[in-house]
């Protein structure tokens, strides 16, 4: 069963690197990146593809959006909850 | 993918003298499809027109629809035509929320809205916001009574009286550009007749109806055309961009487009599964418009869906903007837009076209926009509106049967920009051999995803911020190929002693007031003490914004940056 640290570790870093280019951002647990101005919603899209690829995990279509996943928090839960399931 | 769409959701064949034929299929958020023959359309836009009729509104007056992505919309939108009263489109509230409610309320009180017609859900909201301004409220989805309109009025009969198109101005003011029924009318014939419309033909649309390409393209060209249109939600696209490419197959669409960054999204996260058993072979038209069109991104989007049929004639590029109703060039049918490479310091430096071979290491490339369509005349000028010939750079002007009457509430703004005759658009751009080229913009504007955006309205909500220097902050876009959009930066001048916390918590703080406000995400907020920005007494920047972005652009990771001649800028 995959861990919420490798989880958290990888998410953040693709974040960081791959959308918002800046690997130094003190990014927040618990920021809103998307209500908060941080990236725009199309960037939800990529996360997703992300964490298909990475973790194998199909996020559905309802819970692909700006308030399932506006947080790393959240993000993070939505992969262990989709794993578990 | 979930979406409800069958592959057998095929258009029928139409008989265009019934009006049984179908004329939407809307997708909704949830994905579920909604099928509008023009029997139905009529029935329920009737239904609109005759509870708009009761409320008093007379002929020509204002009504603004604030609906979210549903039949609804496309009935109440019917229903002010056939009431022979004057829409304007709005999204619902998305990110910026605040700033949503803000700008409908400054709008209204601008163009004298008399009525706005909304859901339940935000009816409160709307009703606290316009409730000095004189502009009721409508609720949809309270029991219609017969309409007592004589039904055989039928569309045929329609004669659309206007419209107003909302966009962001470049002094953070939104403008409410005024479209005569006449000037819709032209475009949408001549836009037809451009694309050779064909009684099979069959438009997919993925962009929200309040923009211009979905509502003149998408739903007013097809029905005057009678031809069918699938109207998919631009939140769903967003989410699932391989939807779009489903639609086309499913529903055999022929013309289609996006803005420049929906090339990429579409290219970049359409999904090898999604796209399984997709054939985009009758796809004859794909349009890339809205923001400038990158060479890149038509590559990358070709590359990609060409091993499901999409053809590279198939790749057409347009210019236009609302004041034109929509589009004023357009690329030949039949022919993937013309490239042409050149010399991009000569361009930018000397305002000078030279063209180059394609491998030469200064070479850049620039996709044409088209010629100027039927009954378009383009022209470019110089600073003082003299014309320039072929191959040298100007601002480019125009003239057409589809121009604007007014900006609502702002004489000055439309005589200057109406000034001679021409419409005067702020754009730079040349002309080759009749195909025009967009090479940049004297206007204060950034598109981010096809939406204009007021770099003012931005560093108004900056300013908001405690300890922000007031009027000391800038906003632009620079280009990034990767996304094929701009990204936003914002520079701010902060008091020192009111700095809260670290730089870090400012900057988010700034980021997350300023999306609250306008719903646009900021990539990077750089902090400076003050003195770097300054403004004129008549507010504008005294520094040159076109050299900050330039300059920016090359040095986002850097701590010190020229920013001006002589200066130095350091950001803290």
């Amino acid at each position: 069963m995959i861990s919420d640290t490798v989880v958290r570790k990888k998410l953040k870093s693709f974040i960081l690197k791959e959308i918002l280019r800046n690997p130094a951002y003190p990014m927040k647990p618990d920021e809103p990146l998307i209500s908060g101005g941080l990236i725009d919603s199309f960037s939800v899209v990529q996360i997703a593809v992300f964490v298909e690829e990475t973790f194998g995990i199909v996020i559905p279509d309802a819970e692909l959006t700006v308030e399932d996943m506006d947080t790393l928090n959240q993000m993070v839960a939505l992969v262990l909850n989709e794993k578990r399931s | 993918m979930g979406d409800g769409i069958s592959s057998s959701s095929g258009i029928e064949k139409r008989d265009h003298k019934s009006t049984e034929f179908l004329s939407f299929v809307l997708i909704d958020d949830s994905g579920n499809v909604h099928r509008i023959t023009r029997e139905n359309l009529l029935g329920n836009a009737l239904r609109c027109a005759s509870d708009l009729q009761k409320t008093g509104i007379g002929p020509s007056q204002h009504v603004f629809l604030i609906l979210p992505h549903s039949v609804e919309l496309l009935y109440w939108l019917f229903g002010c035509f056939l009431a022979g009263v004057v829409p304007s489109i709005f999204s619902g509230p998305g990110r910026g929320e605040e700033g949503t409610w803000e700008r409908i309320r400054n709008v209204s009180v601008q163009v004298n809205a008399i009525l706005a017609v909304t859901v339940p859900e935000w009816a409160s909201r709307l009703e606290l916001e316009l409730k000095d301004t004189g502009c009721q409220i409508l609720q949809t989805g309270s029991k219609w009574p017969e309409s007592d309109m004589n039904r055989g009025q039928y569309f045929q009969d329609m004669k659309i009286p206007g419209y107003v198109q909302i966009t962001s101005g470049t002094t953070g003011r939104s403008k409410a550009v005024v479209l005569s029924g006449k000037a819709i009318d032209a475009y949408v014939y001549n836009m037809a007749t451009e694309l050779e419309i064909k009684p099979d033909d069959v438009v997919v649309n993925c962009l929200p109806l309040s923009h211009d390409f979905a509502l003149f393209g998408a739903v007013l060209m097809p029905f005057s055309a009678k031809i069918p249109a699938v109207l998919i939600s631009p939140f769903r696209w967003v989410r699932r961009p391989a939807i779009l490419l489903r639609v086309i197959h499913d529903y055999g669409g022929t013309i289609s487009w996006l803005p420049n960054s929906g090339f990429v999204h579409c290219a970049r996260f359409a999904l090898d599964r999604e796209m399984e058993g997709i054939d985009l072979s009758r796809l004859r038209v794909m349009i890339n418009g809205a923001e400038p069109v990158l060479h890149s991104s038509n590559q990358l989007f070709l590359d990609r869906f060409s091993p499901y049929g999409l053809r590279e004639d198939a790749l057409a590029s347009g210019y236009g903007m609302a004041e034109n109703t929509l589009a004023a060039t357009f690329t030949s049918l039949g022919e993937r837009s013309p490239v042409i490479f050149i010399h991009g310091q000569d361009l930018v430096t000397n305002g000078v076209v030279r063209i180059l071979p394609e491998t030469d290491p200064d070479a850049v490339p620039v996709v044409s926009c088209g010629k100027a369509l039927r009954e378009t005349k383009i022209q470019i000028v110089d600073q003082d509106g003299h014309p320039f010939p072929e191959g040298r750079v100007g601002e480019i002007l125009i003239q057409s049967m589809s121009l604007f009457s007014k900006y609502a509430g702002d004489k000055a703004l439309t005589k200057k920009a109406l000034a001679d005759g021409w419409f005067h658009t702020g754009d730079l751009g040349f002309i080759l051999q009749n195909e025009l080229f967009f090479a940049g913009r004297i206007k204060d504007l950034i598109i981010v995803g096809g939406r204009n955006i007021s770099p003012m309205e931005l560093e108004k909500a900056a300013t908001e911020v405690p300890g922000i220097r007031p009027g000391q902050v800038v906003a632009f876009g620079v280009q990034d190929e990767s996304i094929g959009t701009e990204r936003v930066v914002l520079v701010c001048a902060v008091r020192n002693r009111e700095l809260a916390g670290t730089k870090d918590d400012m900057a988010r703080m700034i980021r997350q007031h300023v999306a609250r406000k306008t719903g646009v995400a900021i990539s990077d907020v750089k902090l400076v003490r003050g003195g770097w920005i300054e403004r004129t007494v008549n507010g504008k920047l005294a520094i040159d914004r076109v050299f900050v972005c330039a300059d920016f652009h090359c040095s986002l990771t850097v701590r010190r940056e020229k920013i001006t001649e002589g200066k130095d800028i350091t950001f803290l």
